[in-house]
């Protein structure tokens, strides 16, 4: 069945973890800094910090003006859904979905790259807590099941991740947004220092603020400050923004106790039934198709939400026939994402002498405002929405009125167009028992392993917060005295925000959920879960940061009871 | 025609070829959903071409700065054509085309590279007033044409950072400043 060439010890370690993200990245870290001989297992190629092909590379440098033709596109009918995911110039971090393909029950968009970093090289890096009215949420509205945490757990551990990672941003003392370790903030363009005064000055229940992004604004922790290319998607030489290459694997390399093994699959928890603990792990060689098996005494897995309850559903065995630690039958359900794409955009005549310098990847924040308290709250649905946007000058491509050709035309293209702006909600989405993920044994991968079926939906909660989301945003950019304000509504299936969760959800109770409150499977101690799997509500955040505070409070844990023989 | 309009009539014909950057979201979602074309060039003879390098120059002539043949977006379309257009497509393409020459000989009694700038001018006017006449979802040859010398010009290399204020590495992030700092807008 399988077969290591080296001798046991020589697969045997303190600690593995599996994936290499934004957790596995932080587990990594945390783990051989304090001591574990730790393997690190990631399932696609090796990525070494600067090789980025395409970093320095301009749009006529690339075949088809960076675009894939219809042809080529073949291969990535589900990851282009995002529209910006799939070019020459970024193409190289996505899988092929012919190779790796998913089943949907419903439309679902699952976007992913195999290879070290995963999403930390290619995600959004908006970076923001979640509340302790988050972490209360469920428990209060009767929803799901309660977090067997509250904010003042992982409050501590924000604090230590932003301060290794390096978010920017600006304190707004909002009870429903909490300060963080700023580096400092990014500033406005001129339209969003408008709007920003605006909506001060007719609102009593929201502000804007920068975005809070994982972007250096200055140096620090010996990478570079960012330097306003906004090409973040293809790799930073800068090291500018937080990735696993740029700001956790470094210091497990420096540990000494870090083994990184690229192309390995893994494909199950190996269960032992005699100390009713992990044993270790099986993997499978991505390229050589070679089995083999690595033990240790705790395994993290960290191999995103739907990769790490894909191990666990695949991990079968007498004591758990249907997955690893699933006595629940949650594993796999709750699926939650963030639903957006709706908003309002507007323009203005103002400003027209003023203009910005540098390419700012980041936008403004507009933090929730609904359901906050009993003034704020609403009849028809429960939780909110923030909105992410940004205001600066048009460019070419806009619409010239009159000028169809000629000199004028081209002068007139040669300098930058009105300021618009525009918001786009990111809303909670509510965790649903029947959405859910499944093993799919008919339909294999390119490895012959099985895959998932998706199915999963968004409600009537979702559905009566998206007219709110719509109405909100045309009334704030109104207020502000923009012009031809639009609305929009370019709908989303779940999936498409990227922010994939829940699907072996943290509880209090065994009996309805998979993980312990320090992201342990309840049933298999020595097995930590501290990707977004782990989630119990989604927030309407964008939730990276929250995973690398669990899972460096999870690395925290897991030493303590290590010491302890706890585990 | 209102803006709403030309981009359908755009999509409809140029498909594919008009999306760029912000461009692209703009119509993703109303691109038809064509079937896919064979590979095999785009099947434009070299007349056709200099007909399109002779109008592109006219949309974005060269000045101070480079123009359209500066920055040879006759061979942009021609590779734009040949990768992303239908085969429907490229004919429909091809077949507008006859437009400005069809105009050229009502006008001047002869072929539209024949004409001076002025009399060329002129053509584009008289095929601008035939596009504008339509009111129905007819392709046109204008807004596809346009479409792409415009993308052509400003992603090319000489467009980009000889017409258009190129700042690779900005090193730094200034919120707001004045316009006369800059000079006009940025390639990227």
């Amino acid at each position: 069945m399988f077969f290591n060439s080296n001798g046991k010890e020589e697969v045997t370690f303190d600690a593995i973890v599996v994936g290499t993200g934004i957790s596995g990245g932080w587990a990594a870290k945390e783990l051989s800094e304090k001591g574990l001989k730790t393997l690190v297992l990631e399932r696609g190629r090796d990525v070494k910090h600067g090789e980025y092909p395409t970093a320095n590379k301009d749009v006529w440098e690339f075949p088809n003006n960076d675009r894939l033709t219809k042809e080529e596109l073949k291969d990535y009918q589900q990851q282009n859904r995002t529209g910006y995911t799939i070019r020459h110039s970024s193409k190289h971090w996505w899988v092929k979905d012919t190779e790796h393909p998913y089943t949907e029950t419903k439309p679902f968009d699952w976007i992913r790259g195999y290879h070290v970093g995963g999403r930390s090289l290619l995600w959004g890096r908006q970076s923001y807590r979640l509340s302790p009215m988050d972490f209360e949420a469920n428990d209060k509205e009767g929803i799901a099941v309660d977090w067997p945490i509250r904010y003042k757990d992982i409050a501590p551990w924000y604090d230590y991740v932003e301060s290794h990672a390096g978010i920017s941003g600006r304190a707004e003392g909002l009870a429903q947004l909490p300060d963080g370790k700023f580096l400092p903030a990014m500033d406005y363009t001129c339209i969003e220092e408008h709007v920003s005064t605006k909506i001060k000055q007719n609102f009593s229940d929201r502000i804007m603020t920068i975005g809070r992004v994982a972007n250096l604004t200055v140096a620090h922790k010996g990478r570079g400050a960012c330097q306003y290319r906004n090409r973040c998607m293809r790799g930073c030489p800068y090291g500018a923004y937080f990735s696993s290459q740029a700001s956790t694997l470094p210091g497990a390399y420096a540990s000494g106790n870090m083994t990184l093994r690229p192309n390995s699959i893994v494909t199950e928890v190996i269960y032992d039934e005699e100390t009713q603990k992990a044993k270790g792990v099986r993997v499978k060689d991505r390229l050589t198709g070679d089995w083999s098996e690595y033990y240790a005494k705790v395994v993290f897995l960290c191999a995103s939400a739907f990769g790490s309850t894909w191990i666990m559903m695949n991990s079968k065995s007498d004591r758990f026939p249907n997955g690893l630690g699933n006595d629940s039958d949650q594993l796999g359900r709750n699926v939650m994402d963030h639903h957006f794409r709706i908003g309002a955009s507007g323009s203005t005549d103002m400003f027209a002498d003023k203009y910005f310098k540098g390419r700012r990847a980041n936008g403004i924040y507009i933090p929730r405002f609904a359901n906050i308290n009993k003034k704020t709250k609403k009849d028809n649905y429960l939780r909110g929405w923030g909105y992410q946007g940004g205001g600066r000058r048009e460019a070419w491509w806009r619409d010239v009125k009159e000028l169809n050709f000629g000199i004028d035309f081209k002068e007139e293209l040669m300098q930058p167009g009105p300021w618009s702006m525009g918001i786009n909600g990111f809303g909670e989405c509510l965790p649903y028992e029947e959405n859910r993920i499944t093993l799919n044994e008919d339909v294999k991968d390119i490895h012959g392993l099985p895959t998932l079926t998706m199915d999963a939906e968004w409600k009537e909660n979702e559905y009566e917060m998206r007219k709110d989301m719509k109405a909100e945003a045309a009334e704030i950019l109104e207020a502000a005295g923009l012009k031809n304000i639009k609305t929009f509504d370019r709908g989303c299936n779940p999936g498409l925000g990227i922010h994939e969760m829940g699907t072996a959800r943290m509880g209090r109770d065994p009996k309805t959920s998979v993980l312990n409150g320090n992201n342990q499977v309840h049933t298999v101690k020595n097995v930590y879960v501290t990707d977004g799997a782990c989630m119990t509500s989604a927030g309407c955040q964008n939730p990276s940061l929250t995973y690398m505070a669990l899972t460096a409070r999870a690395a925290d844990h897991a030493v303590k009871a290590l010491n302890n023989n706890e585990i | 025609m209102n803006r709403r309009d030309i981009l359908k009539h755009s999509t409809i014909f140029a498909g594919a070829a008009l999306s760029a950057g912000t461009i692209s979201a703009i119509l993703s979602g109303c691109q038809s959903e064509a079937t896919v074309a064979d590979i095999k060039g785009s099947g434009l003879s070299q007349a056709q071409l200099d007909l399109i390098a002779d109008v592109a120059e006219r949309i974005i002539p060269k000045t101070d700065t480079p123009g359209a043949k500066d920055a040879k977006v006759h061979e942009f379309i021609d590779e734009q054509i040949a990768l992303n257009f239908t085969d429907e497509e490229s004919s429909m393409f091809a077949n507008g085309l006859e437009l400005f020459d069809v105009k050229s000989d009502d006008a001047y009694g002869q072929a539209f590279t024949k004409l001076t700038d002025e009399e060329k001018d002129n053509v584009l006017t008289a095929v601008v007033d035939d596009f504008k006449a339509i009111t129905d979802d007819t392709p046109h040859i204008w807004p596809a044409i346009k479409g792409l010398v415009v993308t052509g010009f400003f992603t090319s290399e000489v467009g980009a950072t000889e017409a258009l204020v190129y700042d690779p590495i900005p090193g730094e992030w200034i919120g707001c400043i004045d316009l006369s700092e800059v000079g006009g807008l940025y390639a990227l």
